[in-house]
């Protein structure tokens, strides 16, 4: 043995059984989640409750958890100066919803949520939102209960600064869907293939 | 086999003039979403083959048509988007550089108020030539 003092094993052990724990949790966590064959996505055995939050419209007024109650909701975080993959994103969501409405299915109501209210008032999201689909709903608020929810919900974000004061925003592009009961079904990561998206949110919200 | 024009009209040959060994670039696609007109900040997607002998490098791109204008490339890992400017893209000869949605494009910012209209771009080369184009971009949802 070496002449480490009698007490820094405790600490190295706590910390082993920490990580032990925290690789248990992880993979808990991940086994508890089952992504049938047929969907490209992961759908959480266990739909997980989001906790109330309040934000603002597009057109205005609030919007709060129990605004996500008895119909299916698509949330996706971004921003409106995002030049590539939010057009990208709402575009194929569009075509998502047109595959739908053929099928004869039922619509989730498809929600953007900035990552940068700062910039993003209301009236921007709607002159943003609506231009892709009437239907579609922005939401803003304080960018302190943006983040809350987006850390909630498991959404990464970074600010990164560009020429003068520009800066561009890094965010998850994933696409989570939330059930009837406000509670996080499943999520899809990019990119995103409108058909095969509309086949599989028609195979869950049955 | 000679690559598919998809727009005769932006298929334009742009030749580093001067350089001994050329990078010739052929713009074959050029197209822009349709966007909000408020939007200052969009992406253009363009697809780019050398033609010429040697290795196109190019490191910058500028246009009088708009406040900014510079290459970057978006990357998706873990489901986390980032864009980065580029700063030295390479098309070896006979190769084609496709912009693309979640990839490589021009990102360009403050619009004019007619975006349809023909913009004219210079793609800057490591060896400080420069290739100017004036290209109309398709606008495709």
């Amino acid at each position: 043995m070496s002449d480490t003092p009698d007490l820094q094993p405790i600490p190295r052990l706590g910390l082993a059984v920490a990580v032990l724990a925290a690789v248990a949790g992880v993979l808990t966590w991940t086994l508890g989640q089952t992504s049938p064959a047929a969907i490209s996505g992961t759908v959480l055995a266990q739909p997980r409750a989001l906790p109330e939050f309040a934000l603002t419209q597009h057109d205005g007024t609030p919007f709060g958890r129990s605004d996500l109650e008895d119909h299916w909701s698509i949330l996706f975080f971004g921003f409106t100066q995002c030049p590539d993959i939010c057009p990208t994103t709402l575009f194929d969501l569009r075509r998502t919803l047109a595959a739908l409405d053929s099928d004869g299915a039922t619509r989730p109501m498809v929600i953007l949520v900035t990552l940068d209210p700062m910039r993003d008032t209301p009236e921007e999201m709607a002159t943003y939102i609506t231009y892709f689909d009437p239907e579609f709903v922005g939401l803003t608020g304080e960018l302190v209960d943006v983040q809350t929810l987006a850390n909630e919900i498991g959404v990464a974000y970074a600010y990164i600064a560009g020429d003068g004061d520009s800066y561009s925003v890094d965010h998850t592009a994933s696409l989570f869907l939330i059930d009837p009961q406000g509670r996080l079904a499943a999520l899809f990561n990019p990119p995103h293939d409108a058909a095969v998206l509309a086949g599989d949110l028609q195979e869950i919200m049955r | 086999m000679r690559r598919t024009v998809n727009q005769p009209l932006i298929a334009l040959l742009l030749i580093a003039t001067g350089a001994a060994q050329a990078c010739e670039l052929v713009v074959i696609d050029a197209w822009i979403r349709p966007a909000p007109p408020t939007t200052q900040t969009r992406a253009a997607y363009l697809s780019l083959e050398n033609n010429g002998t040697s290795v196109c490098r190019i490191t910058a791109a500028t246009s009088a048509s708009f406040r900014s204008v510079s290459l970057h490339r978006t990357t998706i890992v873990d489901g986390i988007a980032r864009m980065r400017p580029l700063n030295n893209t390479e098309i070896e000869p006979g190769e084609v550089l496709a912009m693309e949605p979640g990839g490589i494009h021009l990102m360009l910012t403050g619009m004019p108020s007619d975006a349809l209209a023909p913009i004219r771009v210079a793609l800057q080369l490591e060896d400080g030539a420069s290739i100017e184009t004036e290209l109309r971009l398709e606008v495709r949802p």
